[in-house]
């Protein structure tokens, strides 16, 4: 039987989650999709003109910014929400921060 | 179908809500402008009394150019563009960077000469960069004002941008939002609307009219966040990482390295023989043409054609500016065809509806209009499950002066272009016309009675009023544009008289109720 304080611990859970998700398909999505922008030069091929690492990114933007949002909000676990997240804001900053240390690319 | 857990579609339902309604008005307003911006051209053209008919460059091109080249200094023989004017006469524009002392940025600074096409004789010089010349003509303030409205809704920029790129995202998310928690989406597709004033049919046409718009939303949304985006965040970015910040460095890499130029000096081919031979290559007359280092033996010729055969975009040829040579197809960015290219070059066709002539324009338009009734309906929707509360009460009335409100502000901005342009500055009155359009529907909102039948009647007044102030403040008559084949003008005239007339009619059967000619049965 679920006590009062059982009640409270999940109602503070919820609002936890909720919280999280807030903070994630707002600022977090957005700080993903401008550094994954940033960083897509430095891993997308050049193509036959020399221009599509350069172009594509600019391309998706609005699309990565969508992908990374509705995943927030499809996303059955907040926690493995979080630290995917974090994790793809980690990578997409650290391959930014590789080229700023090693010269522009 | 697409089928999710309950605590799934119960999020979905809270975005696809909250993002339509909290940037719900303004999304209204930049969907609606869009709509109307897709004829931004004709509005134009109707505003000015007809534009001529543009048959491409006149034979004659090479002979002006050579005549025009003298009176300006050499320096801006480094760019020449040759166009044509709304009015039909050649435009030449001799230009070079200069840094502008306003902006701190270098700027074109330009000689543009409007030449008669047949005597060659100068029907206008202006001097100045390219960028205030552009903004100063006033016979396209009205054009200018609607699109500067839809792109940026007359915020500073970047300002403007990063806020219209933020709505486009936010249509984006409302729209795939509405398809995930759609669980029958093809049946929608065919939902009859029921009982009338009831909030199901409410809902009804909302979800019709959004499962019928929805890949056209999607589209939309993300050619619009990619044009705001594009520039204000997207190029910064990248260049920073991928320039070192030098943004200049990036664009030349996109637009492809300009070569060295070569000063010794050497005649310019014949220009007539290139843009025949560019003719003949396109298929269609050449629109403009761009001469770079004008004069010497680097000198290069590029010749920008429309779309033609049903193809999305023009094609671009390029020429040697000496030996008349053909080098090759230019694409839209970079010096050879790529991916990336082709997907820049597609995004301003799939945004504009600019394709395939008046019948993609149509659709376009057509669309668009569903999409706002789409965020309307929406937001109506929204307001009146929660209509206990006060707060949403007051957004209510907002979304009624705002439905409409805009389209008063924007023929209140039409009326006051025509009252200004035999008398004073439309480009300044434009925009002060629309505020004081939309002040007064607000005003008119405000009252305690429902507005609607106010606002249907100022509407209905002011589109059946337009047609006749265009010709009484020196507008083209009918039979003249009729005998100069300017259609659009006669076209937009019609459309607004049927528009006031239809929405007059609307109030005919209750003016009949009050005069007792019907009885309510009927």
């Amino acid at each position: 039987m679920n006590t009062a304080k059982d009640i409270d611990e999940a109602n503070r859970h919820r609002t936890m989650s909720a919280q999280m998700r807030w903070w994630l398909g707002g600022s977090g999505t957005i700080a993903f999709a401008i550094l994954a922008t940033a960083a897509m030069p430095l891993w997308l091929p050049e193509g036959s003109a020399g221009i599509d690492h350069i172009v594509f990114p600019i391309v998706l933007f609005p699309l990565t910014w969508a992908a990374a949002f509705f995943y927030v909000v499809l996303e059955r676990s907040p926690k493995r929400c979080l630290l995917l997240m974090l994790g793809a804001i980690a990578m997409n900053g650290a391959l930014i921060a590789s080229a700023f240390v090693g010269g522009p690319a | 179908m697409i089928v999710l857990s309950q605590e799934r579609t119960k999020r979905l339902v809270a975005v696809h809500g909250w993002s339509g309604t909290v940037l719900g008005l303004l999304l209204y307003a930049v969907v609606l402008t869009g709509a109307v911006a897709v004829f931004a051209h004709e509005i134009g053209s109707w505003s000015r009394g007809g534009d001529a008919t543009r048959h491409g460059l006149p034979s004659t091109v090479h002979r002006h150019l050579e005549a025009h080249m003298g009176l300006v200094d050499p320096a801006y023989h480094a760019e020449v563009s040759i166009g044509t004017t709304d009015a039909g006469a050649l435009r030449l524009s001799f230009q070079q960077p200069m840094t502008n002392p306003e902006s701190g940025q270098i700027e074109d600074h330009a000689h543009v000469f409007h030449v008669d096409p047949v005597t060659g004789e100068t029907l206008r010089h202006q001097e100045g960069f390219l960028r205030a010349l552009r903004a100063g003509e006033a016979g396209a303030a009205l054009e200018r004002f609607l699109i500067d409205l839809h792109v940026r809704l007359y915020v500073p920029e970047p300002w403007g941008l990063f806020l219209t790129g933020v709505l486009g995202l936010a249509m984006m998310v409302a729209a795939i939002s509405g398809v995930l928690m759609h669980r029958h989406l093809l049946r929608d597709l065919y939902t009859a609307p029921r009982g009338r004033g009831l909030l199901s049919d409410k809902r009804d046409r909302h979800v019709l009219a959004a499962a019928w718009g929805v890949p056209f939303s999607i589209l939309l949304a993300f050619t619009g966040a990619f044009f705001s985006f594009a520039l204000s965040l997207g190029l910064p970015v990248v260049a920073m990482v991928a320039f070192g910040g030098d943004q200049q460095a990036l664009i030349e890499t996109v637009i492809g390295n300009p070569e060295a130029v070569d000063p010794r000096p050497a005649p310019l081919a014949s220009l007539d023989y290139v843009l025949h031979d560019s003719a003949e290559r396109a298929g269609s007359q050449p629109r403009t043409v761009l001469i770079e280092n004008t004069g010497t033996a680097s000198s290069r010729l590029t010749v920008f054609h429309g779309a033609t055969g049903g193809a999305l975009t023009g094609t671009t040829h390029m020429f040697h500016g000496v030996s008349r040579a053909f080098l090759g197809e230019k694409p839209t960015l970079g010096t050879q065809p790529s991916a990336g290219s082709a997907a820049v070059s597609l995004m301003a066709p799939l945004h504009f509806g600019n394709f395939a002539g008046l019948a993609s324009k149509t659709t376009w338009f057509a669309l668009g209009l569903a999409m706002a009734f789409v965020i309307a309906t929406g937001m109506q929707l929204w307001v009146r499950r929660r209509q206990e509360s006060r707060l949403w009460q007051r957004f209510d009335r907002a979304v009624v002066i705002t439905l409409w409100g805009l389209p008063i502000a924007l023929l209140g901005a039409a009326v006051a272009f025509f009252l200004a342009r035999p008398v004073g500055d439309p480009l300044w009155w434009t925009p002060v016309g629309f505020l004081v359009a939309g002040c007064g529907a607000i005003t008119l909102g405000l009252s305690p009675r429902d507005p609607a039948a106010r606002y249907r009647r100022v509407v209905a007044l002011l589109c059946i009023g337009l047609p006749v102030l265009r010709h009484l403040t020196g507008g083209a008559s009918w039979s003249e544009v009729l005998l100069l084949g300017q259609f659009e003008v006669l076209t937009i005239d019609l459309l607004l008289l049927i528009s006031g007339s239809l929405l007059s009619l609307a109030d005919a059967p209750r003016l009949f109720l009050r005069a007792g000619v019907l009885e309510p049965a009927e």
